[in-house]
């Protein structure tokens, strides 16, 4: 709401100045909820903290994971998030009870998890030498291993998920006869959701896009992307655009709408970005609110973010931090804020720097470039009976009815407050 | 449609003027607090009290539920902010940092923020968890005589003293936009409509006043009752989205109740002895609270009806 009182063109800036330190927490990976008021950070130790953004104070611990975070996901009312780690397993956390609710144990480390947008009964698992995974979670508890569910599928062509199969029985074989030798599959693979769940796209390291349907896992659609192989995947939160980082060093900036045209095309990128003086490799990226730019992390000890306009292709702006590495990104996606995780695990807050506005502070008042000399009108300042009398508020005016009741869509949220968003509990002089 | 009304209870048990009156979110409990230094709260089904905190050292001038109808936060003359745990009957929080009195309180939406004015003319905001100030705004030129938090929770409204209705980004506390009334009146309460798509500000020239503050216009303006001394609360009351009206107390001791749309005054409730100066609309059922000044001191519990036979 407070974007429609502020300056339409001021509202859309990106971030300025580091403006504060979340104390009391660190961590390597970030996720914003839906509505950007709680920020899931996985940590080194496999600790998962929630931080209120409105007061920049960890609220929630989740303790569980034994090993380094690498992937957390909100639900879409942000009453779960998942979590994986390098610890093998891959955990649902229930907020309101502040509890882990499950617990998978993959056979190999879970590089990044997904929950359907819409529907938190789904998620997309994607596993390091294996396919990735969709993974029915409804009615699951306690602790146990993917292998044993009946509800996964493996996400892949009929082909591709025979030979795997194939594979982990030579695997098991193998291992039985010689100890210690696992087959090494060639492709590891970063699966999205897309179309609001109704299709998953899955890109694959060597650079193939494949799109398949939701219900039924068939392949639709097969594209192929410039640049030597495939490092990261980033999508935009609504995915109407995706950015690749590749091996050769660039990150291209994709749109959806290129993934709808006719299979087996090389797809063109948007934008693509690269670090011309210094040659670095992206450590991490994310778009903007509304996809205006992308903010990019170069790998090294700087703590620096490229802001990039999509449009044209040029650098916006360059932000610089503390002595220390960068390790991932996260835009708010209701503030023009974003947070970044240093090398270190401490987390910094980026913000606009806020100038007071002076003419919002009286009605009469206008910002002026020069000084105007100004002329008073004949009876401008005259005093009627003493007093200055007020503009005749005209009754006509106030016949129009007001509805004070519906609730009005703000063209800046996804969708209207529907009042079923989680909300922490109400904590007094909590410690955390 | 007439709108007809009863009185349901008198609450007469505070010994000096009831400040304000509000139902607990959940409507389960009113809470009244007074010049008395105590905050008092009724069962709103047996219309008994439940109980009575003590702890202010000065009188309380205003307070604010949680969303959760727990927690009371209370603004009080000995420049605290309390906080009290209505399960276990006990201050829980008591933040100072105000240089004088404190005069309003407001939880927002989430609960994890609170916002206070006082007449040192600032606002300050409050992180609820641990009770750090996270900003003070030097908001207004007078005293800041009520503040609430939109629906969403990004804006913070304040009218004050001075003349003047301000909206504050709750972030980063700019200033986004100043309404005030050409004659300048001291803005004695304002509040935002239950949709947060405008504005209810009252001013001492015994007018209320319905903004659109986006186009800084004034849609309805309501009068006919006596308001140029106090800081009178005014509500909305919506028996049904077509059947809206505006609540205010007032100096000649009674209740104005008009109509949303048209601005005839609807009802005069009549039974208080003093100035009516707080006024409080239930949550789900069509009821009022109102609280009146000295010697009257008591709490009054109204029904409201659409009377169809008249």
């Amino acid at each position: 709401m407070n974007k429609l009182l502020l300056n339409p063109f001021e509202s859309q800036t990106v971030p300025e100045v580091m403006t504060e330190r979340i104390s009391e927490c660190y961590g390597n990976c970030l996720a914003f909820n839906r509505t950007g008021n709680l920020l899931a950070v996985g940590s080194f130790y496999g600790i998962v903290v929630i931080v209120d953004f409105d007061t920049y104070g960890p609220v929630v611990q989740l303790q569980g994971h034994e090993e380094v975070i690498l992937s957390l996901c909100w639900s879409f009312n942000s009453f779960s998030v998942l979590s994986c780690g390098k610890d093998r397993t891959v955990r649902l956390w229930y907020l309101p009870d502040q509890k882990e609710l499950l617990c998978l144990r993959t056979p190999s480390v879970p590089c990044h998890v997904e929950f359907h947008p819409k529907n938190t009964e789904y998620c997309i698992i994607d596993l390091s030498q294996h396919l990735s995974l969709l993974v029915n979670i409804q009615g699951l508890q306690g602790d146990m291993s993917v292998d044993e569910l009946t509800s996964v599928v493996k996400i892949g062509a009929p082909k591709e998920v025979e030979d795997e199969e194939r594979k982990l029985k030579d695997s098991l074989d193998d291992s039985r006869k010689q100890m210690g030798t696992v087959s090494k599959s060639p492709q590891e693979h970063f699966c999205f959701f897309a179309k609001d769940g109704e299709e998953i796209v899955r890109f694959d390291t060597s650079g193939t896009i494949t799109c398949f349907s939701f219900e039924g896992l068939q392949p639709l659609r097969v594209y192929s992307l410039p640049g030597k192989g495939i490092r990261q995947v980033v999508m935009e939160r609504r995915r109407n655009m995706f950015a690749v980082i590749s091996h050769d060093r660039y990150i291209r900036v994709f749109s959806f709408a290129s993934l709808l045209g006719d299979s087996d095309k090389p797809v063109t990128p948007v934008a693509q970005f690269t670090d011309i003086v210094g040659r670095s490799q992206w450590s991490c990226a994310c778009f903007s609110g509304h996809y205006e730019y992308l903010l990019c992390g170069l790998k090294g000890s700087e703590h620096k973010i490229l802001v990039w306009r999509i449009e044209d292709g040029q650098l916006e702006k360059t932000l610089e931090g503390p002595k220390e590495s960068i390790l991932d990104l996260a835009w708010n996606p209701r503030r023009n804020t974003i947070v970044s995780c240093g090398g270190s695990g401490s987390l910094y807050v980026w913000t606009k720097d806020y100038t007071e506005n002076w003419s919002a502070f009286a009605p009469e008042f206008t910002e002026l470039e020069e000084n105007e000399e100004y002329v008073e009108r004949e009876d401008e300042f005259d005093f009627i009976d003493g007093i200055l009398k007020d503009k005749a508020e005209s009754s006509d005016d106030e016949k129009q009815p007001v509805d004070i009741v519906s609730s009005f869509t703000d063209a800046y949220s996804d969708s209207p407050c529907d009042g079923n968003e989680f909300c922490m509990s109400v904590i007094i002089n909590g410690k955390f | 449609m007439k709108l007809a009304n009863c009185c349901l209870y008198t609450l007469s048990q505070h010994d000096r003027a009831v400040s304000c009156v509000k139902f607990s979110c959940d409507g389960s409990r009113l809470a009244s607090c007074s010049a008395d230094k105590t905050v008092k709260l009724w069962d709103v089904s047996t219309g008994k009290l439940v109980q009575t905190l003590c702890g202010h050292t000065q009188g309380i001038s205003d307070l604010s539920w949680s969303r959760d109808s727990r927690y009371v936060a209370t603004a009080s003359d000995d420049k605290t902010v309390g906080v009290w745990d209505t399960h276990q009957c006990q201050q829980v929080a008591k933040w100072t940092g105000h240089k004088s009195f404190v005069f309003c309180v407001s939880f927002n939406p989430r609960c994890n923020l609170l916002a206070s004015g006082s007449t040192d003319e600032t606002i300050r905001i409050w992180d609820v968890r641990t009770g750090r100030t996270l900003k003070v705004i030097p908001a207004h030129s007078n005293v800041v005589t009520a503040v609430e938090f939109s629906k969403d929770g990004t804006v913070i409204v304040s009218s004050s003293y001075d003349g003047s209705c301000r909206f504050w980004d709750t972030a980063s506390g700019m200033c986004l936009k100043t309404l005030v009334v050409d004659s300048h009146p001291a803005t004695s309460h304002v509040r935002f409509s239950p949709n947060s798509r405008y504005i209810l500000a009252s001013t001492l020239d015994s007018k209320i006043r319905l903004w659109d503050f986006f186009s800084s216009r004034i849609c309805k303006t309501y009068a006919g009752h006596v308001n140029q001394f106090h800081a009178i609360y005014s509500c909305f009351v919506v028996m049904d989205p077509t059947h809206c009206y505006v609540v205010s107390g007032s100096e000649d001791k009674n209740i104005y109740v008009w109509d949303l749309q048209s601005r005839q005054v609807e009802q005069q409730l009549q039974g208080h002895t003093s100035a009516v100066i707080s006024v409080s609309a239930h949550p789900k059922e069509p009821l009022l609270a109102s609280s009146a000044l000295d010697p009257d001191c008591s709490v009054k519990v109204w029904r409201l009806k659409n009377d169809t036979s008249i």
